[in-house]
């Protein structure tokens, strides 16, 4: 994974090192449902996240069937058009399985909560975030940089911890 | 026996970068994190190979061609313990101490 990204990685984890005595800045971040009532560790600071999340960064009510949903050979929901902006109340309408509509944004599921790896949902939630290559995985990590990047732009719950461990790197 | 950490993180996870942050996706827990870069250079240099906690910032220093800051010690293995409470570095034991021999090596 790191050498997959050699040159920039090494170059900016050899200026981050430098600085490994002053780093004072939680050393993980667990994304979490909001959801979520396992007790956070004093260590960890979290970072709540919806149950669900569109690709467009906004809460969204039902995750789009997997293989299916609102982009039927098209360009990506996210590429540009009229339903970019993000809305301040958290949702877009229902956006799950709507495969006929080609500007819905994709619901994706939202990281997991602290469940048990044997617990159905939570396997149900792996096997749907695994890397299998496609666009599905790479989609639903984008969905969840961009609802990070609201809660850094509009100040929502986590932003302090968001960051906290930026500046640490800086 | 001395106690040294390592991970798994080609084994056990999907990691994509976001500016100088890592989403790091743990297949185990089902959980995703984010790291700075700086824990995510500490599991990368922990994958698959133990080192000792007095060890790390020297194998840091050496893999980045920097060098091991005085007290980093300290801050490695909080940076350890933290990871390990949700599973991205285990501890192992390291240096097993064979036994003596009871008949000072004679065998029968």
């Amino acid at each position: 994974m790191m050498n997959d990204q050699k040159p920039n990685a090494d170059v900016a984890s050899r200026r981050h090192l430098l600085k490994l005595g002053a780093m004072a800045a939680p050393a993980v971040i667990t994304l979490a449902p909001a959801s979520a009532r396992a007790a956070a560790s004093v260590l960890n600071c979290r970072v709540p996240f919806p149950d669900n999340v569109d690709s467009n960064g906004n809460a969204c009510a039902t995750p789009t069937p997997a293989g299916g949903g609102g982009n039927g050979g098209g360009p990506p929901p996210w590429a540009g058009g009229p339903g970019g902006n993000p809305n301040p109340g958290g949702g877009q309408g229902g956006q799950g399985g709507s495969g006929g509509d080609q500007n819905q944004p994709i619901c994706y599921p939202g990281p997991g909560a602290d469940m048990p790896a044997v617990d159905a949902d939570a396997l149900q939630k792996a096997i749907l975030l695994q890397d299998d290559g496609g666009s599905s995985f790479d989609g639903q990590m984008a969905a969840y940089q961009k609802y990070l990047a609201r809660v850094k732009s509009q100040q929502l719950e986590g932003s302090s911890c968001l960051m906290s461990i930026e500046l640490a790197g800086r | 026996m001395s106690l040294a950490f390592q991970s798994f993180l080609r084994r056990d996870c999907t990691v994509r970068r976001v500016d100088d942050l890592f989403l790091v996706f743990f297949r185990p827990s089902g959980q995703t994190h984010m790291l700075p870069v700086t824990s995510m250079a500490l599991l990368d240099a922990l994958d698959e190979t133990p080192l000792a906690v007095a060890d790390i910032p020297a194998a840091l220093a050496a893999r980045y061609d920097t060098e091991a800051e005085v007290g980093a010690e300290a801050v490695v293995e909080r940076l350890l313990r933290e990871l390990e409470e949700v599973g991205l570095v285990e501890q192992v034991p390291m240096g097993r101490v064979p036994e003596e021999p009871v008949n000072g090596g004679v065998t029968a």
